[in-house]
């Protein structure tokens, strides 16, 4: 019976799995984007590079959907099985594995980071990654349609709020700091989506909820919708952030983002302090990110071992307290964010792709056009 | 009963963690307990070594509608002054000074005393500041002739805090003449991370206070009143973040002007045959620094650019209103005499502006009016190549100036007889 549990019963709608994507992709690199971008380009042209990186992920997204598309009803734990073999499926997706739970705790520790600089001083970060980890879990339990439900609830309020709080950044806004445009080159454009692209990691998620859509035939509108809405929101960011703080100092700021927001100023006004809004937004946007890594990890162990995805979220919380707790300073915090998008570049990009190839070659799964007979069978 | 147990036995190791996680909240904050900090004062010892530091916090018992008469009423605010050899050091000396814990979530304005802005690097002596995670990005800055904290111990007239006078002097510096724009502390971060230079609004006592009438002296208490003022502007270094010079009222209205973030200036002008003055009073400024690169930076056989091949040219556009005349012949209604009048503030604008570029360029080597930038956006491959030392190089590029003015307006009356 507990087999049957594993099996995508959930359905999801194809909005939903849009909202989920975008809430995916929407997370901690909203405070630190822009520096890594500038350290490299040197140049206002950052969210040239934003777009460009956003457009490679649709496209990459894309192809793991039409992959997933081959094996309806199947997750990415389950059809790498049939493309690649038992044993080599079995480590593939045990790395996949790997990489969520250290996303995970990846995201746990950029919170509490946070979280210790502006708001909770005094508090061990400690207590506030446990109790993270714990309203998380509640929601994970809970499985695919109760997660998708809170992101439904979460994203407009992140994007207004996001969006109201750019809206007031503009006081400080000079176009002139985004001038000359292309000023170092396309070259350079090219150069800067390497750290761009990874503000997009986290669509590979489509390859497990192609899984659960109700009708998995519009899930490549739902990762194009949901891919635009991250474009969006991070190019007007980088844009704001660009044209107030200057390329210059960005370079220079551990969380630029957050200092844009300190910058506001409307005196005169009730509220002096805007920073409180930012960050509610932002907690909100790790919550969703966390809650999808941690299920994803959880989904992941539940498949590959055939037993109730449940158990394992409780066994991967204490793992994922300790990777959080293994950084030893915000340095080594970014270099794992480093570490950890080139690793989704591997899974999101490159596996996939190879995937696609392989399973073209092996005539496995079913092509598009099966899509409208067809059941379940295995 | 044994399932009866078990969830005895659970429910109480609940109970023990949960009393451990909620043993209270580390980050309470009691507002009395919390001494807020609105304004820090640098200076440097004699000996230049050391720094001084001086913090003024606010006193809320003493500001506002607290009773007078009766028991000596409390002052809205303290100074703190601590000696140390680092801002960290000083801040962390002034928390056993004070009972309550400094809190610089308020911090509205920091002066920088000529003596430190010479001596230090500012860009090291803000570090602390731009650190500090309580600081905001838009705490105003200044830069005091003599002592900076000497200005924290007048209390003003007008407002109960002398941090909130001179915030309200320094802020609008669009609508005032003589002073630059408005610093704040994410400004001078954006400037000194991208080594550019910049001008700070210059904090300086007024001379000339030769009677009470002046100084508004109020009975016994000496040291009271508007004996200070905020004109003119410092200029700081990009490359080695230090006090370079001053430009006075004159020139710093020429610098509004060649950067257009204004809407004000004043101009002084006399009549040709009298010699009378007419005041005109700018209300919109429109400025364009435009770079020439004559053949277009390409020069066969090498690799630099010659700075011969660089030029600018300012374009100033004022629009303005005659405020006042001395001329007891002036008529606004007759033909002519706005074209008179438009061509001699012309002319003394063009002075000034000459006047300052000159300073500018040659007397303080500096490029605080944003020519580089934009070099930068038109002409972005020449400026990689003139970027490294570019001030030196900006110190013998021409400028052309074009200055136009036209007279819109000349208030409620037009001539006197």
């Amino acid at each position: 019976m507990k087999a049957i549990i594993n099996q995508p019963k959930d359905k999801i709608s194809t909005t939903q799995t849009a909202v989920a994507v975008s809430s995916i992709i929407i997370g901690a690199a909203i405070l630190t984007m822009a520096r890594p971008a500038a350290r490299i380009m040197n140049s206002p042209d950052i969210w040239l590079s934003v777009i460009f990186g956003g457009l490679i992920s649709i496209i990459l997204g894309i192809i793991l959907v039409k992959l997933s598309q081959r094996f309806p009803c199947k997750t990415f734990f389950q059809f790498n099985q049939i493309i690649i073999g038992k044993l080599p499926g079995r480590v593939l997706s045990i790395i996949t594995i790997i990489y969520y739970i250290i996303l995970s705790g990846f995201e746990i520790r950029m919170l509490s980071e946070l979280v210790h600089i502006y708001l909770l001083i005094r508090t061990p970060m400690e207590i506030v990654m446990i109790t993270f980890i714990c309203v998380g879990t509640y929601l994970t339990v809970g499985g695919i349609n109760s997660i998708v439900r809170v992101f439904e609830l979460y994203l407009p309020v992140v994007i207004l709020l996001l969006f109201g709080i750019m809206l007031l950044g503009l006081q400080h806004f000079e176009l002139d700091n985004l001038r000359p445009v292309l000023g170092k080159g396309f070259i350079n454009v090219i150069k800067g989506i390497q750290a761009t692209i990874l503000i997009y990691v986290g669509f590979e998620i489509m390859m497990m909820l192609t899984a659960f859509m109700k009708e998995p035939k519009k899930a490549v509108k739902a990762v194009i919708v949901g891919i635009g809405i991250p474009i969006l929101l991070y190019t007007i960011i980088s844009i704001i952030v660009i044209g107030v703080l200057t390329v210059d100092e960005a370079k220079t700021l551990a969380w630029p983002t957050a200092s844009l927001v300190n910058y506001i100023e409307y005196s005169g006004g009730f509220i002096e302090n805007f920073q409180i809004f930012f960050l509610i937004v932002w907690i909100l946007t790790i919550y969703t990110t966390f809650v999808s890594f941690h299920y994803m990890a959880s989904l992941g162990m539940g498949q590959v071992f055939n037993k109730d995805f449940t158990v394992f979220t409780y066994v991967s919380n204490p793992i994922i307290y300790i990777i959080a707790l293994l950084p030893q300073n915000l340095d080594e915090v970014f270099k794992l964010g480093d570490l950890i998008g080139y690793m989704g570049i591997f899974i999101a990009g490159i596996v996939p792709v190879l995937l696609f190839i392989i399973a073209v070659i092996r005539k496995k799964g079913r092509k598009r056009k099966g899509w409208e007979n067809d059941g379940i069978d295995t | 009963m044994m399932e009866l147990t078990r969830k005895f036995l659970l429910l109480n190791i609940l109970f023990i963690i949960i009393t451990c996680i909620l043993t209270g909240c580390w980050d309470r904050v009691e507002l009395e307990e919390l001494l807020i900090v609105v304004g820090l004062a640098f200076d440097c010892s004699e000996e230049a070594d050391s720094i001084i530091i001086t913090q003024q916090y606010v006193n809320p018992k003493g500001i506002g509608g607290g009773e007078k008469g009766g028991t000596t009423q409390k002052s809205p605010y303290a100074n703190i002054i601590v000696k140390g050899c680092n801002v960290s050091d000083v801040l962390e000396k002034s928390k056993n000074m004070e009972g309550r814990r400094p809190n610089y979530e308020h911090l509205k304005l920091i002066i920088i005393s000529e003596d430190a802005a010479r001596a230090f690097n500012m860009y090291k002596l803000l570090n602390a500041i731009l650190r500090h995670p309580e600081t905001p990005r838009n705490t105003n800055i200044l830069i005091s002739e003599g002592k900076a904290r000497s200005f924290f111990e007048i209390t003003p007239n007008t407002e109960d805090v002398p941090v909130f006078k001179m915030l309200m002097i320094s802020s609008n510096s669009k609508f005032k003449s003589r002073i630059p724009p408005t610093l704040k502390l994410g400004d001078i971060s954006k400037s000194m991370a991208g080594g550019k230079s910049f001008t700070v609004q210059r904090l300086v006592m007024r001379d000339g206070i030769e009677s009470p009438l002046d100084t508004m002296v109020t009975d016994t208490a000496p040291g009271k009143g508007d004996i200070y003022e905020i004109n003119g502007a410092a200029v700081i270094r990009g490359d080695t973040y230090t006090l370079a010079g001053w430009l006075n009222e004159k020139e710093t209205n020429g610098l509004n002007w060649i950067t257009g973030k204004t809407e004000s200036g004043v101009v002084e002008i006399k009549d040709k045959g009298t010699g009378q003055i007419i005041v005109y009073e700018a209300h919109k400024v429109k400025s364009k620094i435009i770079p020439i690169v004559s053949r277009d930076g390409k020069v066969p056989g090498n690799n630099i650019v010659p700075q011969e091949d660089i030029s600018f040219t300012v374009e100033c556009k004022i629009d303005g209103t005659i405020i006042e005349d001395w001329l007891m012949t002036a008529n606004a209604f007759e033909e002519g005499f706005i074209e008179k009048v438009e061509l001699s503030v012309q002319k003394e604008v063009f002075c000034i502006v000459e006047e300052t570029l000159n300073k500018v360029q040659k007397e303080l080597k500096t490029d605080i009016a944003g020519f580089g930038k934009q070099l930068n956006i038109k002409y972005p491959k020449v400026w990689e190549k003139v970027k490294d030392n570019w001030e030196e190089i900006f110190s013998d590029i021409p400028v052309n100036i074009k200055v136009e003015t036209y007279v819109r307006d000349y208030g409620r009356q037009g001539s006197k007889k």
